[in-house]
């Protein structure tokens, strides 16, 4: 048996679940249901005036992070097959730069500049360490994106150290 | 009746305004409310989504620009190397250094400052191998560490490196992850064809680009003194004159090539020597040096010696050619004495896993046959390096040029016999490295 309070708290119950059932049967005016549509369409579209930018930004600062560094690996292959044209025994700071700019041409990196640091290969003694760094201009070799999200200037493949053969 | 059903009860009847909260109206509210809520939590499920992938490609992309890195780092400390054992330097000293540019190389892969390197050098592993490598019957390649003759060398490395994206917590494991690579490279052995030009023009001063024969040996004092009217009356088709012995070109090539013979005989790689001439086809009728009228004619290219060890003997047997026995004359097919070069190279006493390289020398320009560009790119396509060497200064030194970038190899110019010389012993210097693994 319940206590008295309780007792009455279900009587109202059921009449409550009475009362909203005859509540949910009554279909909402044209009226209100477009206001309600309005409302909701306003509400998602401020959401997504919120979080579609940030959607976006974070989509194209990957895409353009990731190419960039696409780029600048590519840019460290071409240094490689460069340094090892410029250091072999007759290599010269010519034979360096013309692989360096035709592995880059088949790369595909337009403006490309290899940065060759002293001693020049012609003059290098067997042993010495050289070094070379290839460049690209990041505004010739990045994606096309509605904004720019990635640094300007050169995109860097980093230096590459090797010796000077002697054969 | 259950006390959340009586909750519930009171809810209900009580207050309208908890519609208004958001975690009533995704758990029961209306459904105006409840669309406003799930669209913020698809979003942000969609954001966190995009964070994940993001940091996901970011590492990816991370770590192949550490692999490409650091697999460079490996293969140019395996080619230093090899040119340090190519050379005799002790293997103690080869290791040394080889260890030294490997470091360098993925220090600057890491993008890592000195005080850094300071602290942490023991994060960076670099492991050398000294040994021989040796190809099999399918020409896979074998490296064994430690055993002789040294002709292999085998960088391995490894380091880690930070990935973005996860929690920190302190250790190394949870930021970062092991990039490890390794190259092998093997000075491999070499089948040497040397390619020589015997046209007319190496009968040539050096110096002076005029005539220069040896009037005591030349064929025309023969035909000039002989009684037979015959002889005298066809005398315009046999003229023919030695190589001057110390002034021609021809003269100068032949201590050149015994030059090329004893650098290959003291290099450390056992090479197989072979000789291919080239000048013009022709057909002569002449006396020799008894006056005796021989009838001979000469194919465009034509293999002086095959493929072997005897270097010496091999230019002898050239040397007495054309000193007692057949002339220095005709057109320049170089195109010709190419395609030779690379049937020697390609046949029956080459061997098929040896490195190849043909040594073309000129001292003029092609004027006979297809242009040697092509020659040397076809030669190039089954693996055959071309060196070019020009000779004198009347020798077409851009064209040669262009022929050896063909034949992915180098050019060099003599302007006289001792720069021969030296040029013929430091291509058989060269070592022919490759990357095995």
């Amino acid at each position: 048996m319940l206590p008295r309070s309780h007792q009455n708290a279900a009587v109202s119950e059921r009449s409550v679940t009475k009362s909203d059932r005859s509540n949910s049967a009554k279909r909402p005016s044209r009226r209100t249901r477009s206001r309600s549509t309005r409302c909701r369409r306003g509400i998602e579209a401020v959401e997504a005036a919120i979080t579609l930018p940030l959607l976006a930004l974070v989509m194209f600062s990957t895409i353009q992070i990731t190419h960039r560094w696409h780029v600048e690996k590519l840019l460290k292959i071409a240094s490689y097959e460069a340094i090892k044209a410029g250091a072999s025994k007759d290599g010269t700071s010519e034979d360096a730069i013309r692989v360096f700019q035709e592995h880059c041409e088949a790369l595909g990196i337009e403006g490309a500049v290899l940065r060759i640091n002293r001693p020049r290969f012609d003059n290098a003694t067997t042993g010495t360490y050289l070094n070379v760094r290839g460049t690209a201009p990041a505004r010739f070799n990045r994606l096309p994106a509605p904004v720019n999200l990635t640094l300007d200037g050169w995109m860097s493949g980093g230096f590459v150290y090797h010796r000077k053969e002697g054969l | 009746m259950t006390r959340s059903s009586l909750t519930t009860n009171h809810l209900t009847i009580t207050g309208s305004s908890i519609r208004r909260t958001t975690i009533g109206s995704a758990l029961g509210g209306s459904k105006r409310s409840c669309r406003t809520g799930a669209t913020a939590i698809v979003v942000v499920t969609l954001f966190v989504v995009m964070v994940l992938f993001s940091f996901f490609a970011i590492n990816i992309a991370n770590i192949q620009r550490h692999h490409a890195a650091s697999q460079i780092a490996c293969d140019l400390a395996s080619r230093w190397g090899v040119d340090m054992i190519s050379r005799g330097e002790r293997p103690a000293r080869v290791e040394r250094q080889v260890r030294e540019l490997a470091f360098r190389n993925w220090t600057v892969t890491q993008n890592l400052n000195k005080d850094w390197l300071r602290e942490n050098r023991q994060n960076i592993e670099v492991n050398v191998e000294i040994g021989m490598a040796q190809p099999d019957e399918s020409g896979v390649f074998t490296f064994v560490p430690g055993a002789q003759p040294f002709n292999a060398v085998r960088v391995d490395s490894s380091a880690f490196t930070s990935v973005v994206g996860f929690v920190e917590d302190g250790s190394t494991e949870d930021t970062s992850i092991l990039v490890a690579r390794d190259a092998t490279s093997v000075a491999l052995e070499r089948d040497v064809c040397l390619v020589i030009d015997r046209s007319g023009s190496m009968t040539f001063d050096l110096e002076t680009g005029d005539w220069m024969m040896d009037s005591s040996w030349h064929a025309y004092n023969a035909m000039s003194n002989s009684s037979s009217s015959t002889i005298q009356s066809e005398s315009h088709q046999w003229w023919w004159y030695w190589p001057h012995p110390q002034r021609s070109r021809w003269s100068t090539l032949i201590p050149a090539m015994y030059g090329l013979a004893d650098e290959l005989q003291d290099t450390e790689q056992k090479e197989k020597f072979s000789i291919v001439s080239y000048s013009t086809e022709y057909a002569r009728k002449i006396y020799d040096h008894s006056h005796q009228y021989l009838s001979f004619s000469m194919d465009a290219a034509e293999i002086e010696t095959t493929p072997g060890f005897n270097y010496h003997e091999q230019v002898e047997l050239v040397d007495f050619k054309y000193t007692w026995d057949k002339p220095v004359m005709g057109g320049t097919n170089i195109a010709a004495g190419i395609d030779e070069a690379v049937a020697v190279l390609t046949g029956p006493g080459a061997r098929p896993n040896a490195f190849k390289t043909m040594i073309v020398m000129t001292d003029g320009q092609a004027n006979s046959g297809r242009d040697p560009i092509e020659a040397a790119r076809d030669a190039a396509q089954m693996g055959i390096e071309v060196h070019t060497v020009t000779f004198s200064s009347q020798a077409d030194i851009n064209w040669m040029k262009a022929v050896a970038e063909a034949g992915s190899g180098k050019h060099f110019h003599a302007p006289d016999g001792d720069a021969l010389e030296e040029v013929f012993r430091r291509i058989a210097n060269i070592p022919p490295a490759a990357l095995i693994d």
